[in-house]
């Protein structure tokens, strides 16, 4: 996923005739072209929900969830120039808000702390990278680790980071700086392995 | 120093991978640390589209499922025939290698789907003795090509399961996909198998998302008698041979093939089916356990209940990381050898793995640590997939289990394939 020219498109316009094209075609209940969103953004859905909720089974359901409102809503997309991976991230947003909220209610977060501390974490140290640094992003904020996920884990450009985010272009630089600092700072801790996968 | 220019310069170097020639010492040491932070999780990234492609496979069950049971009362809609990505990538990772080659099309598979004294037939007359199948159902299913005549919108091809045979009508719409790649209907010949899955139509014809070809080479298989389920005892494994739910997802219907050869029909309900369903991993082929409950069995797959080792369940699942189960064939130094329900494998551990012995064992960790004591044992792993070698970080050792039956060994293990 790491490219030298960060949200790069190869061109932007012909990107949106087919995301134009695409939401007619679903809105229209076009089987086809919801086989295509689904091919086309289940891994960035799913990595936006996986690295916000830590947890595999929860980032599947919520995942699958996303494409099922997406259905449902679809007669009420209206497409003017949004893309439609920003409107479905914006329903994994919200829907990952909505997980989050269920988590606290029922006081998940005392269980998930427990969940991802590595049995004996003296002797057995996260041998998975991708668990140190979803473990480093619990330190961030809401807004943080959104803008790190889309930006970095999701490849997003700024402009397109923005809209999900319906922020300004300069305030997503602004908190992308803030976010790589906090992450930076919680991978300086005690207790964060550095060498991660050994 | 200026925020916004830290903001421009730290995106620059983002974008290009270096500083401007114009950065101050104080701008570099301030942005140097954060471009190590997003290196950092840039690499992680890698990982996180593995994990994605190996859940892609039941999310779009699970949605096209969805679509069926939403769209069922709708009469269906004239659409023009389009190119279409269809599902092809899900299974493979990122779809825009085969937008950009052209060779992606939708996929609309027909499958007239009825049995007589067990077998599926073309016949359209159904004594529904294996599996009954009405308008609406999803239906998926593992087979080899036996024949293949032109139909009215393109290829049919008569595909033989266990429980009988398939007829599947191609139309242009229709894409098959082989290695990766999507190739067309009239590639499909005889003697490949194919994994079908799809949705029953009114005139009890299924439409399927994709055919996925196995193998190229395969005889076609044996028929079995279907049996029901009863006397089967209280707990026992299986592989799935065939699949069937109902367009509300209440009621199901899976074949299992016994460890005697046997192949017996279950029928799930209620809580019973959403288990399986959400317990994913339910395909043709996948293992499973049966547990038998007041209500009926339950059916999970055996990667995730961990039990073909006999150790207890759950523990390294709530970890987040990819775990594997299977028996210890050899250990050199780091280096393991681990037999699966998929196959062998080979596994390397890190230097400080934490490795815990269950009591049931009847080994001691030191046995473990300088006499290969875990050889012949059934063992959890967990870690991560990097490149070609799965990097270990925890162990739990459980008792002496018997090997499991020789399966393809060239299949990947079970963490690529959820």
């Amino acid at each position: 996923m790491k490219h030298l020219v960060r949200g790069e498109r190869e061109d932007a316009g012909e990107e949106r005739e087919r995301d134009e094209s695409l939401a007619r075609r679903a809105a229209a209940g076009e089987a086809a072209a919801w086989s295509e969103l689904f091919e086309t953004h289940y891994t960035a859905i799913f990595g936006f929900v996986r690295y916000r909720l830590r947890s595999p089974e929860e980032a599947d359901d919520i995942a699958s969830q996303v494409f099922e409102v997406a259905y449902r809503r679809a007669d009420k997309f209206d497409y003017r120039g949004v893309p439609i991976g920003a409107w479905l991230m914006g329903i994994a947003r919200n829907l990952v808000r909505d997980q989050i909220k269920k988590r606290v209610r029922r006081g998940y977060e005392e269980e998930l702390g427990e969940s991802v501390t590595p049995v004996q974490p003296d002797e057995a140290p996260a041998v998975d990278l991708k668990q140190d640094i979803s473990s480093a992003m619990s330190n961030l904020t809401e807004d943080q680790q959104e803008v790190l996920s889309l930006r970095f884990l999701l490849d997003k450009s700024v402009a397109d980071t923005a809209v999900v985010m319906e922020r300004s272009e300069d305030a997503i630089k602004n908190l992308q700086r803030r976010a790589l600092a906090a992450m930076q700072r919680a991978m300086m801790q005690p207790g964060y392995l550095q060498d991660g996968a050994g | 120093m200026n925020e916004e220019r830290l903001d421009e310069l730290l995106e620059f170097a983002l974008r290009t991978g270096a500083l401007p020639d114009d950065a101050t010492d104080d701008e570099r040491a301030e942005l140097e640390p954060l471009l190590g932070a997003a290196n950092t999780i840039d690499e992680s990234a890698a990982s996180l589209a593995t994990e994605a492609a190996a859940t892609m496979p039941i999310a779009r069950a699970r949605f096209e499922r969805f679509i069926a049971a939403e769209s069922a009362p709708v009469p269906a809609r004239e659409v023009a025939p389009q190119a279409s990505r269809g599902w092809i990538g899900r299974v493979f990772g990122s779809m825009r290698p085969l937008a950009a080659t052209g060779v992606a099309a939708a996929v609309v598979v027909l499958v007239v789907v009825a049995f007589v004294g067990g077998d599926l037939i073309g016949s359209g007359t159904s004594t529904a003795l294996a599996l009954e199948v009405d308008p609406g159902d999803y239906l998926q299913v593992e087979g080899v090509v036996t024949e293949v005549t032109e139909g009215e919108d393109g290829p049919r091809i008569r595909l033989e399961t266990e429980a009988g045979f398939i007829e599947l009508d191609l139309s242009v719409d229709t894409s098959v996909l082989h290695d990766a790649r999507a190739m067309g209907i009239r590639d499909v010949r005889v003697g490949q198998r194919l994994s079908v899955a799809g949705l029953v139509n009114e005139q009890r014809r299924v439409r399927a998302a994709v055919l996925s070809v196995r193998a190229e080479d395969g005889d076609a298989p044996q028929k079995v008698q279907v049996d029901e389920a009863k006397n089967l005892g209280d707990s026992f494994v299986g592989d799935i041979v065939a699949v069937r739910f109902d367009k509300t997802q209440r009621s199901g219907t899976v074949l299992v093939r016994l460890p005697d050869g046997k192949v017996t029909k279950f029928v799930l309900e209620g809580a019973q089916l959403a288990g399986f369903i959400s317990g994913q991993g339910f395909g043709p082929g996948a293992s499973v356990r049966l547990t038998h409950t007041g209500d009926g069995f339950v059916i999970a797959p055996i990667e995730r209940a961990g039990d073909r080792c006999e150790l207890p369940p759950g523990t390294l699942d709530r970890l987040g990381q990819e775990t594997i189960c299977g028996i210890l064939l050899a250990q050199e130094g780091l280096n393991l050898t681990l037999r699966t329900i998929d196959g062998v494998i080979e596994l390397k551990l890190v230097r400080d793995a934490h490795i815990q012995v269950s009591e049931a064992s009847g080994v001691t960790l030191q046995e473990v640590l300088e006499q290969g004591g875990a050889i012949g044992h059934g063992i959890l792993v967990t870690g991560h997939k990097r490149g070609d070698v799965f990097i270990v970080g925890i162990v739990i050792v459980g008792p002496v289990v018997e090997l499991p039956p020789d399966r393809d060994d060239s299949r990947p293990p079970p963490s690529d394939r959820r």
